[in-house]
């Protein structure tokens, strides 16, 4: 058996893309991949995102916080359907359902070339409509979003693959370029679950005088694929670990609550233990402890 | 200096340019083949060389733990067997296979990602031995002659088409695959709510390669999260434990229907085995490779 590892990058990198994008202001072109990229607001405070690519569809609800506004959490439902630059159609099943069609109204605008492309070197922007309707009602309610026109715009291609320098050639081969920065000590607890369909991660790591949380959980659930994730950042007190790296305690602040204890006794065998959850939205106290995770604490140097 | 680094970018996406078709002749004898596979080197051959690693151990808590089969040369197992490869970079590797019932009696279904990866087809000495055992090949050795893949798996490895076929030769005794082993009929388009036997010949811990495995009467159980990021039909999770080196396996319907094949795992989830759904691509494929000799 094999073909996993391999077969995750391509995907692997448009998510990214959705997780990136989701940062984006509203009305963001689509790129990095993703043939269609809409924003609309959802109830109760949150951020919806409607977008996909060939046969790819999906709808985030993204809730943020703070001021200036940071991203808390997101949950990204996936399914089959049909999207193209200027249409998506596809089923979320008892969430809803996305079928929108662009209609030009603007000025087609080009941006500047790129050199050295291997294919088209430069996007081409239509500005407009997409007409249609979206309907989302995330799990109880959580936010729920109509809409039957959303202003957007229509990019192709979906990315551009140029090499305007040397740099971004070294780039696209994973080579970097440049003096090597000198890296700040990082201490690192992370802790991993998978079964079946489901997988959950927590990672908590602590760099110079901040500490930073990350929970990830994805599932299928029939004919729909749903990824998850949290973030938070709190000051570095909020993740110790001792010295010998036997054992280490978190409380990381909301979207997380509880705390977890990470203790490695004499004879190696790892315990990770305590109420530490994450909500995310649309699934509340998910547990991020027990002994079905693997875990691991680890310090660079 | 730029014009430099792009030639050289560009030689280095000839190089590893895929072939253009979706099969591949195999010019070397069969004979030259099935000698280079001594009882050693496949006793010592690991899965595919790109394998990624399972934890290894036992499956704690698996409801579906493979069994060996004590006998794998009698009517109704003898059909699934071992695949021997080496690959384009010289390097030896194995995955499993089934044979089916096919009008030209040589036909091999196995993973994509065993007849063709990395942009190469693995037309290197490859072989099939049904009934394989500690390092013995009692019903023979069946070198391919043709090498088929879907289109979908040979331009970009799309796991949901994860799904490879062989024509094989006649064996050192002259005979037909079909000739000696009770070959499976084969099913595409069915609903995917099956109950599966899951064969194959895992290589990594808590297996050693030397006997064929089975996971028995393991249902479906949904879709690998990464099936959706891809286009095609979601593939198929079932609970089952086979390691790498299980890779083009079987999964067989009614006792007597091949209607998948094993294409990945995850190494922190050793429990759970996925493959792609057997669709109209599948379909093609067989067609083709029925057409093929």
């Amino acid at each position: 058996m094999s073909g996993r590892a391999r077969r995750a990058w391509t995907p692997a990198l448009c998510l990214v893309a959705v997780v990136a994008l989701l940062a984006m202001p509203a009305g963001a072109a689509a790129k990095n991949g993703l043939e269609l990229d809409l924003h609309l607001p959802g109830s109760h405070g949150y951020e919806i995102e409607v977008g996909g690519y060939d046969t790819t569809a999906f709808v985030s609800a993204s809730r943020s916080v703070g001021n200036p506004r940071r991203l808390e959490a997101t949950s990204t439902y996936i399914a089959r359907g049909k999207v193209s630059a200027t249409s998506i159609e596809a089923s979320f099943g008892s969430l809803g359902h996305v079928s929108l069609r662009f209609h030009p109204n603007g000025p087609v605008t080009r941006t500047k070339p790129r050199r050295h492309c291997l294919g088209p070197d430069r996007y081409t922007i239509r500005s407009g409509v997409f007409v249609g309707a979206v309907r989302f009602r995330g799990e109880d309610g959580y936010t729920t979003a109509e809409s039957h026109r959303i202003a957007g715009k229509s990019v192709t291609p979906p990315e551009l693959v140029c090499f305007d320098s040397i740099a971004s050639i070294l780039r696209e081969f994973g080579l970097q370029t440049g003096k090597k920065k000198k890296h700040p000590k990082v201490t690192r607890l992370r802790a991993d679950w998978r079964e079946a369909v489901h997988a959950t991660s927590f990672e908590a790591s602590r760099k110079a005088d901040e500490a930073t949380f990350v929970a990830i959980h994805q599932q299928t659930e029939g004919k729909l694929a749903i990824y998850r994730s949290a973030y938070a950042k709190a000051p570095a007190a909020s993740l110790g670990a001792q010295t010998s790296l036997s054992q280490a305690t978190v409380r990381p602040p909301a979207p997380f609550s509880g705390t977890g204890l990470f203790r490695r006794d004499p004879r190696g065998a790892k315990l990770w233990s305590g109420p530490l959850a994450v909500s995310f939205p649309g699934e509340p106290d998910v547990p991020l402890t027990g002994s079905q995770f693997k875990t691991q604490l680890t310090r660079s140097w | 200096m730029l014009a430099f680094a792009l030639a050289c970018l560009l030689a280095l996406c000839l190089t590893s340019a895929p072939a253009s078709a979706d099969s591949a002749s195999v010019s070397a004898s069969p004979r030259a083949a099935r000698e280079y596979w001594t009882a050693a080197r496949m006793r010592a051959a690991p899965a595919l060389p790109e394998s990624r690693r399972r934890a290894g151990g036992p499956a704690a808590g698996a409801s579906t733990a493979a069994e060996a089969i004590a006998e794998p040369t009698v009517p109704g197992t003898s059909q699934n067997g071992a695949v021997f490869i080496v690959t384009e970079s010289g390097l030896r590797g194995r995955c499993s296979g089934t044979a089916v019932q096919a009008g030209n009696r040589s036909i091999v279904v196995t993973a994509g990602h065993c007849v063709h990866d990395f942009g190469h087809w693995l037309t290197g000495r490859w072989v099939f031995v049904p009934g394989y055992r500690y390092g013995e090949r009692p019903l023979g050795t069946f070198a391919a002659e043709w090498l088929g893949t879907t289109p979908q798996w040979r331009k970009g490895e799309n796991g949901n088409f994860d799904v490879g076929m062989a024509v094989v030769s006649r064996n050192e005794r002259g005979q037909r695959l079909s000739d000696v082993v009770e070959a499976d009929k084969i099913a595409w388009g069915l609903p995917r709510r099956q109950v599966f036997d899951v064969y194959g010949y895992p290589v990594e811990e808590p297996f050693d390669g030397a006997t064929l495995q089975r996971c028995a009467q393991t249902p479906y159980e949904g879709h690998d999260f990464l099936s959706f990021l891809t286009s095609g039909p979601l593939d198929l999770a079932v609970d089952c434990n086979v390691t790498p080196g299980s890779s083009g396996g079987g999964w067989v319907i009614r006792g007597d229907t091949l209607n998948g094949v094993t294409s990945s795992g995850y190494s922190d989830d050793p429990k759970t085995t996925f493959g792609p759904y057997f669709g109209a691509a599948i379909g093609r494929l067989y067609r083709e490779a029925e057409r093929a000799k």
